[in-house]
């Protein structure tokens, strides 16, 4: 092999390995964000802060399904408490759709209720 | 003639009259028999199907409250051209909305009247069994064909399948084309059909269809068809009603007093 | 085998860049509509559907062809179809990824298009048709490069092949009989609740179809010296000739059902089109060109001293397919939709980034198909040269 092939070959290797681990090569840590914060003490929530920030998603799914697909409007809570399955009710304490921007633009992943559904 | 091809008809017919006797057991009320050809339009009242009778005598001319009320409400957007046109509800010439009926010698109050327009929620419907992604179905519990919107992939599959032109679709981003935004009731996005959903939103909390509580002529009743005592159910006794293009076997729950 | 694609002459290069700059344009104006809507079509909401449907059920047909050089040379070994079989299961892929392209840009939110796969609904007949399309284009994807790439090496096909290769014969009638049930099993739509839709589909696809595969042999001698040979030729001829004549038998049957037995919502589709309802009659002169030049190639082609000529056969493929794409992309869907469940007439006209979505796609199957038969070529030819 010719010694300018082989430049070639090691050098784009190189860059290659260069570009694809630059993110890592930066000094620094994670950019903070303000954790927003519900009107009302999370106790008033359907689960606890721990399980709504990891499943909150889920929740909205399975409301979504079983309100539209099955008519069933009302979400009991393990200790008694009665919710009608509508995003009016996360706003009446979360405030509004700024509450879940806040978290989703940071994450970049993008909730699409808002296309239709219009809480402030 | 062939004696081995004599044989082989032989063995045929036999095996073919053999296998008659054994269907004639097995079906035993036989397709042999005489059955009546129409079941299609035989009442079959299981749980709830909600339904509406207009009376169309009472409807006024030039009036269209009910029109304003259900778009108003649903955030349904108007568009001034036909080919974005977005309704859930509207009027027509009899010979449009009832194409099949006969139209010879009808009287000119008939024939000049508007009648009114809007998805039939059949008990058979062509757009569920259209659907791949059954984002349109029937409700199992009160009969309502309604939408899953966030599933509709805009096929538009339902269109073809409806013989009432009752859907639309968002060919534009609906949104800009809202007068007043109703904050309580969803919009749609671009790229979905919709329809008329009988306001199962307001059912839920107890209210009658926009429609019917906003006509000042009391000209549509609403209720259970199954249910024989219903209002409904009296009026169907009482005058004599047409539904659209019954002969399609898609048992409409929307009828007509002419 | 890939590697025969990447060497060419300029005229092949020149032909690539040429389809890749229209495919730009088609993806360009796809883009538009994305963002915009399918306003930007001229669908609405009478005629909900439009050229992209008239194009996927135009080339259901052409893939469902391929099936007439795959049967008579794989289950009867008629060996004249040795050289073509491989275009024709060739023209069948790139069609197939056609129709799925058409149907990927009519629909209105393409980012849920998985939904038929996620939410699976047998009562439907788009859930069949997704499923038998994307069969028919894993088989013929299959069969096709496998015995290709036997023959390149010199050795005979796997044997667990043919067996692929007999599934795909049913498999393709099934693929335009599902379409037809698309149609046909709508209430309410009269042009299309008939019958004899899906024979009728299946008759136009094997005239169009093999109309398409000479056409394209036919270029293929001319540009890349590969020939086919005058008998297969002369029997995809024959069979084209007795496709069209079933074709338009099929559709004398629709007229007369509708015109005998007098029933009005019958009679309108076929009114509208051929012959104008209340004074519209925006497709008139289409359908009567489609009938005209239709008649025209069939008449060619049963003179054997024109079938076998080849500008007149030539002349009368081009006819056949003009004819049935008319028919069948144009009439068929646009019939179906006027009048309208409210018997009202609604004009339909493609506008421009509709048009260059359509010709994109085309450009998209073309690229594929010239891909794929350079490959084919490259690998019939090596054994040409050896021989």
């Amino acid at each position: 092999m010719k010694i300018k092939e082989q430049i070639l070959i090691f050098g784009g290797l190189a860059l290659f390995f260069f570009v694809v681990t630059y993110a890592f090569w930066q000094e620094g840590e994670a950019k903070k964000i303000r954790t927003p914060v519900a009107k009302s003490s999370s106790e008033h929530c359907i689960e606890s802060r721990e399980y709504m920030r990891e499943n909150h998603m889920l929740v909205l799914d399975d409301w979504r399904k079983s309100s539209v697909r099955k008519g069933d409007r009302i979400h009991v809570t393990p200790d008694g408490r009665e919710f009608e399955k509508s995003l009016k009710t996360c706003f009446e304490c979360h405030g509004s759709r700024g509450f879940c921007v806040n978290c989703h633009s940071y994450a970049s992943a993008r909730p699409n209720c808002f296309g239709c559904h219009q809480e402030m | 003639m062939n004696e081995n091809r004599r044989e082989f008809i032989r063995k045929t017919g036999l095996g073919v009259l053999a296998g008659l006797g054994v269907a004639s057991g097995i079906f035993h009320k036989s397709s042999f028999e005489t059955v009546l050809a129409s079941t299609e339009h035989e009442d079959e009242a299981k749980g709830t199907r909600l339904g509406m009778v207009i009376d169309t005598r009472k409807c006024k001319e030039g009036c269209t409250k009910c029109i304003d009320a259900c778009h108003e409400v649903h955030n349904v957007p108007q568009f001034d051209n036909s080919k974005d046109e977005i309704k859930w509800i509207w009027k027509d010439p009899y010979k449009n909305v009832f194409p099949g009926e006969s139209e010879q010698f009808l009287s000119e109050e008939t024939k000049n009247r508007s009648y009114l327009a809007l998805c039939n929620h059949c008990d058979k419907p062509p757009c569920v069994r259209a659907c791949p992604t059954k984002a349109t179905f029937k409700r199992g519990w009160d009969g309502i064909v309604t939408m899953d919107y966030h599933r509709c992939i805009g096929c538009r599959f339902c269109m073809a399948a409806c013989p009432y032109g009752a859907r639309s679709f968002n060919w534009r981003d609906p949104r800009p084309a809202i007068d007043k935004i109703n904050q309580a009731y969803p919009t749609r996005e671009r790229g979905v059909v919709e329809k008329c959903n009988f306001c199962s939103e307001r059912l839920s909390q107890g209210l009658k269809p926009a429609c019917v509580a906003e006509c000042p002529e009391g000209a549509l009743t609403f209720g259970d068809l199954n249910d024989p005592h219903s209002e409904v159910r009296d009026l169907l006794k009482n005058n004599h009603t047409l539904q659209r293009k019954s002969e399609l076997g898609t048992r409409p729950s929307v009828f007509y007093i002419i | 085998m890939i590697e025969k694609a990447l060497t060419g002459d300029r005229r092949y290069w020149g032909w690539i860049v040429l389809l890749l700059v229209i495919i730009s344009a088609g993806v360009y104006s796809y883009l538009n509509q994305l963002t915009t809507g399918l306003t930007l079509t001229g669908m609405g909401r009478d005629v909900s559907w439009g050229v992209y449907i008239a194009q996927f059920t135009f080339l259901v047909g052409v893939a469902a062809s391929a099936v007439m050089v795959v049967l008579p040379y794989y289950l009867h070994d008629y060996k004249a179809f040795g050289k073509i079989v491989i275009i024709g299961e060739f023209l069948a892929i790139a069609a197939t990824i056609m129709c799925i392209l058409f149907i990927v840009v009519d629909v209105g939110r393409p980012d849920r298009i998985l939904n038929v796969m996620l939410y699976p609904t047998p009562n439907s007949m788009l859930f069949w048709d997704a499923t038998v399309l994307n069969g028919y284009l894993l088989l013929n994807i299959v069969s096709g490069w496998t015995v290709l790439g036997a023959e390149r090496k010199g050795v005979p096909p796997p044997k667990w092949v043919k067996p692929v290769i007999f599934l795909s014969i049913p498999w393709a009638f099934s693929i335009h009989t599902v379409t037809a049930f698309l149609y046909a099993g709508l209430p309410g739509r009269h042009l299309w609740l008939t019958a004899v839709l899906a024979p009728r589909f299946l008759a136009s696809a094997f005239a169009a179809g093999p109309a398409i595969l000479i056409l394209v042999s036919y270029i293929l001698k001319k540009t890349a010296g590969f020939d086919a040979g005058k008998e297969a030729i002369n029997k995809l001829s024959v069979i084209m000739t007795y496709a069209a004549i079933l074709n338009f038998f099929l559709l004398g049957m629709e007229f007369f059902t509708a015109f005998y037995s007098n029933i009005p919502g019958h009679m309108h589709g076929l009114q509208y089109l051929f012959f104008g309802l209340h004074g519209e009659g925006q497709l008139v002169p289409w359908m009567w060109l489609s009938m005209i030049v239709g008649l025209g190639s069939v008449l060619v082609l049963l003179i054997p001293k024109l079938r076998t000529s080849m500008p007149w056969l030539i002349a009368a493929c081009i006819g056949i397919v003009s004819s049935i794409w008319i028919d069948k992309g144009v009439g068929l869907i646009i019939g179906g939709f006027v009048p309208t469940p409210l018997e009202k007439i609604v004009g339909y006209m493609p506008n421009i980034n509709e048009i260059l979505i359509t010709i994109g796609v085309w450009s998209i199957g073309i690229l594929i198909l010239t891909v794929l038969l350079k490959i084919a070529v490259a690998v019939k030819m090596q054994d040409q040269l050896k021989a």
